[in-house]
């Protein structure tokens, strides 16, 4: 490089050197924990199973011993979808619960879709405030299942139609539900179990599949198929990977924080006790979990917060790129909002596991990771410019990376071959691992340039779009 | 043995063998070469292909699960076909045990309990015991007593009590008692359910008691082994059913469908309920076509018939049982309607001092619906725990007696929201009475609150 003079050079080298062993560094610790956070989960999984095989609970699920079990689920501009989810949500096998629909002031015809089809009729309930929310504008119930209640509320975003859900709901088990899930039909008794064993238990969370590319009829999953995009079929790798390997292994140290609002199922006195869902925030779901660990620890309660790997909850997900850009902003949003807003649980001691480990390893792995993934790209353009790049090195390294984003793919391939193989096609199977091969080189980059731009719009207090996608109903 | 003859002095192997010795240099010793030149990037490619290697294992082994899944679905389907075939004459009687074993390999004996165990659980009598024969025969009943006495993994403890139990042989009842005092509360409770499905009334003092002393053990479990045994008489609750439904046309048919069962297990269950529906032994006692020795045994059997005693085990002294202990006891009679437990769950309620066990109580009463109880709940109203108020209310309920909605409307002004909710559902419950008390005291309260969950109730639609 002629055009700049050694001086320039010398102060560039060690920084270059340092950035490098410092990415590398980053890149080997966190896959070290990924491939041993795939090994406890597959220990998890595999104990998990064996469990659930030796101890029956068929009994006490067809009885009033089964705990009851509020479902809310709020609703934004879901008319197409709503009927259809709401259908599946009535055919579940549980012997007591009841639907609380919080319609958060759509701007639609959400509330005509379900007054029309449900037979619905206005009552005066009244109900405990015991959470703030937006006004309550009608409560309806319907004459044809007695289990359903339909709230029209004036708009407050999820957390706050969420927090009017508890304030209707009569049952000590409340279940956040999104409007465009389908619901397996065991689903509730399978998720109660941790309740019903163990009486410290406060939260649980189970697995959330995609449904695009299935075979939807009357709410139910009929048959299980692989989306027509690339995309859909990249996110369901995606899925696969958090929900049973990341989830499983952060469960079974009792240090899970997020617990996905599509599907999860919270004890309310805890929920009420530390004042319900924070309304305004991004990630509400994290950030309700994150205060109960902060909550609970702070009191030395024995708590108990765990990921159940086969409750399947179906939903929709994004197809275009625009959209899913915007899911992925909010997600990144709503960690750091989560993560930030719990900075004294982080290195302390007092806040256990969680404070030890799972929150900086979410801080540096999940909140800044993409930057530290752009700096790397940053620091090897800069290289490239000046000639300081070893290009073995940089080959070996991608080559590395690849492998080991197969590795890990396989990994969770391998989980839902030993124990759910819901994929009937060993050709679907086939595909997936496939596609792991490209994943890392296609997928990840745009994944993570979302992430980084979340990161920015949550730095500088921007606020982008929720990703609302134009359901294509099931 | 020594090694050390086929070392060389520089740490490599001596081979003579040309093509080994070319491994051996190419190979290991440019390895050691390179490693010794570039130490880093010989690491990095070392540990890159290593990676390699097992990611290709891990793809081969995928595509084996699955494959080996086919296979077995597969082999599933055909052989449930020839065994289906050949258990149905086993079942009638028509041939011995040593045609269906004779199918089974021994590669096969999980397969062949896959398919039997639905068998095992609808199947009675010597039907019942000719399937258990078939499983002694190959070894299934011992291979799983095995395990139980032995196996170290908890699992397979629980796993094999859990099958002892499906097979329902009286032989292994010893060894599945022993296995109520293991460590691990999946096979106690494992071997509580074995021991109901066999059916043992006399273990079931035992496995109560077990239960019960456990603290590990939440109410819910100890309901779901209890509730095991209860679940054995679905087909007899079914029959007192249609014996209430239709007591003039089908009771003889019913009452003649319910005769052989008598003097099995499911008979002595099927004695349980009817004597808690009375209307279903009033219809049997006063059929005129009653076989006398089936009435003679319906009487023996609920006479001699204490499964439980509840009184003993409320009366109980602290100590012995505990708080939780008896909770669960209480909610199950509760559930079960044993309105002999009523006395025994009234004293416990006047002399009680856990508000926790009072609570229990006052709703066990309410599920029991019995009048003498009555008095006691009304002064419940008025304790000074919210919990116990609002229950009291909802218990009351239960009753639908127009006499309780005076003293249920004093809570309509409570402080506590589910005390005003459970006296207004309890009074709306007593029908067109408990409307008009409601709307009385709608015009009377000057309380927004009661006001509130009052036009709640009557404007619910009907």
């Amino acid at each position: 490089m002629t055009y700049f003079d050694q001086n320039t050079l010398d102060i560039l080298y060690p920084f270059i050197r340092t950035t490098n062993y410092f990415i590398t560094g980053y890149f080997v610790f966190i896959n070290i924990v990924y491939i041993l956070m795939l090994l406890i989960a597959f220990n998890a999984i595999k104990k998990y199973s064996q469990h659930v095989q030796s101890l029956e609970m068929k009994n006490l699920f067809l009885s009033p011993f089964a705990k009851p079990i509020s479902l809310l689920v709020p609703a934004y501009n879901e008319q197409s979808t709503i009927v259809g989810s709401l259908k599946s949500i009535l055919q579940l096998q549980y012997p007591t619960y009841e639907i609380i629909l919080i319609n958060d002031g759509s701007s639609d015809n959400t509330l005509e879709q379900v007054l029309k089809s449900f037979d619905l009729v206005r009552t005066k309930n009244v109900f405990r405030n015991q959470l703030p929310s937006q006004d309550i504008k009608a409560i309806y119930e319907s004459t044809t299942y007695s289990n359903l209640t339909v709230v029209d509320k004036v708009n407050g975003g999820k957390a706050d139609a969420l927090n009017a859900g508890i304030n209707i709901s009569k049952y000590p088990l409340i279940c956040s539900l999104d409007a465009d899930s389908v619901l397996e039909p065991d689903v509730l008794v399978k998720i109660v179990r941790p309740f019903v064993e163990d009486h410290t238990t406060v939260a649980a969370g189970g697995s959330i599949r995609i449904a695009n590319g299935c075979e939807i009829f009357s709410g139910r999953v009929n048959k299980i198929g692989l989306p027509k995009s690339l995309l859909g079929k990249f996110q369901i790798m995606e899925y696969l990977r958090a929900f049973l390997a990341g989830r499983m292994a952060f469960s079974l140290i009792n240090g899970l924080i997020i617990i996905s609002g599509a599907f999860g199922i919270f004890k309310k006195s805890t929920v009420v006790e530390i004042g319900g869902y924070r309304a305004g925030s991004v990630g509400e779901d994290m950030e309700l979990v994150m205060r109960m660990h902060a909550r609970l620890r702070e009191k030395k309660e024995p708590y108990n917060i765990t990921f159940i790997p086969d409750p399947v909850c179906w939903t929709e997900a994004p197809e275009d790129i625009k959209v899913l850009g915007l899911q992925r902003t909010r997600w990144q949003r709503g960690l750091l909002e989560s993560l930030l807003g719990h900075k004294k649980m982080l290195f302390n001691p007092k806040y256990g596991i969680v404070g030890l480990v799972v929150y900086p390893f979410f801080l540096f792995a999940e909140g800044f990771g993409p930057i530290l993934e752009l700096l790397g790209f940053l620091v090897f353009f800069v290289s490239w410019y000046f000639d300081m790049v070893a290009y073995p090195l940089v080959y070996l390294f991608i080559l590395a990376t690849i492998v080991l984003n197969i590795l890990l793919s396989i990994g969770s391939v391998i989980f839902e071959e030993m124990t759910y193989q819901r994929y009937p096609k060993t050709s679907m199977i086939v595909t997936l691992i496939g596609l792991s091969f490209v994943e890392i080189l296609v997928y990840r980059p745009v994944t993570s340039w979302y992430r980084i731009v979340g990161i920015f719009q949550y730095v500088t207090g921007k606020k982008g779009g929720w990703g609302k996608m134009v359901r294509k109903g099931f | 043995m020594d090694f050390s003859q086929y070392w060389e002095h520089d740490g490599y192997l001596k081979i003579d063998n040309s093509f080994l010795r070319f491994i051996n240099d190419q190979v290991f010793f440019s390895f050691n070469k390179h490693f010794q030149e570039y130490p880093t990037t010989t690491a990095l490619i070392f540990s890159v292909f290593l990676l390699i290697g097992i990611t290709g294992f891990l793809f081969l082994y995928v595509i084996h699960l699955r494959l080996k899944f086919n296979r077995h679905q597969k082999l599933k389907i055909r052989k449930f076909a020839i065994w289906e075939e050949n258990l149905l004459p086993l079942i009638l009687d028509e041939a011995d045990v040593t045609t269906l074993i004779k199918t089974i390999k021994k590669s096969e004996y999980e397969l062949f309990g896959e398919f039997i165990t639905p068998y095992l659980k609808d199947t009675k009598g010597e039907s019942l015991s000719r399937i258990i024969d078939v499983l002694r025969e190959i070894g299934v009943t011992k291979r799983e007593l095995h395990h139980l006495k032995h196996s170290n993994s908890t699992w397979r403890r629980a796993l094999a009590v859990q099958r002892l139990g499906i097979l329902k042989d009286p032989n292994n009842t010893k060894d599945i008692t022993k296995a109520l005092h293991d460590k691990n509360i999946t096979v106690v409770l494992n071997a509580a359910g074995a021991l109901l499905k066999i059916g043992d009334r006399q273990l079931m003092k035992k496995v109560v008691s077990v239960l019960l002393r456990n603290e590990h053990i939440t109410e819910e479990m100890f309901a779901e082994v209890l509730l095991k045994f209860e679940r054995s008489i679905d087909l007899e609750s079914l029959l007192c059913r249609e014996i209430d439904k239709y007591p003039a046309l089908s009771k003889f048919k019913i009452i003649n469908l319910i005769e052989p069962l008598i003097k099995t297990e499911s008979g002595h269950n099927l004695i349980d309920h009817l004597e808690n529906s009375k209307k279903a032994v009033s219809i049997i006692l006063e059929d005129e076509d009653l076989a006398e020795e089936l009435l003679s045994e319906i009487i023996r059997q609920c006479e001699s018939n204490e499964p439980i005693d509840l009184e003993k085990i409320l009366s109980k002294k602290e100590k012995e049982f505990s708080t939780s202990s008896r909770i669960k006891m209480i909610d199950f009679i509760g559930y079960l309607k044993r309105v002999e437990g009523t006395t025994a769950l009234i004293n416990l309620l006047k002399t009680s001092r856990n508000d926790e066990e009072k609570i229990s109580v006052i709703k066990a009463l309410g599920n029991l619906e019995a009048e003498e109880s009555m008095p006691l709940l009304i002064d419940h109203l008025e304790s000074k725990h919210p919990v116990i108020r609002a229950q009291a209310a909802k218990a009351l309920g239960a009753f639908k007696d127009e006499r309780t909605a005076k003293p249920i409307s004093r809570l309509l002004e409570d402080k506590d929201w589910w005390c005003r909710f459970h006296a207004a559902s309890s009074i709306n419950q007593m029908g067109e009475v408990g409307k008009e008390c409601l709307q009385e005291f709608l015009k009377t309260t000057s309380d927004p609150f009661a006001k509130g969950i009052i036009v709640q109730f009557l404007s619910k639609p009907q």
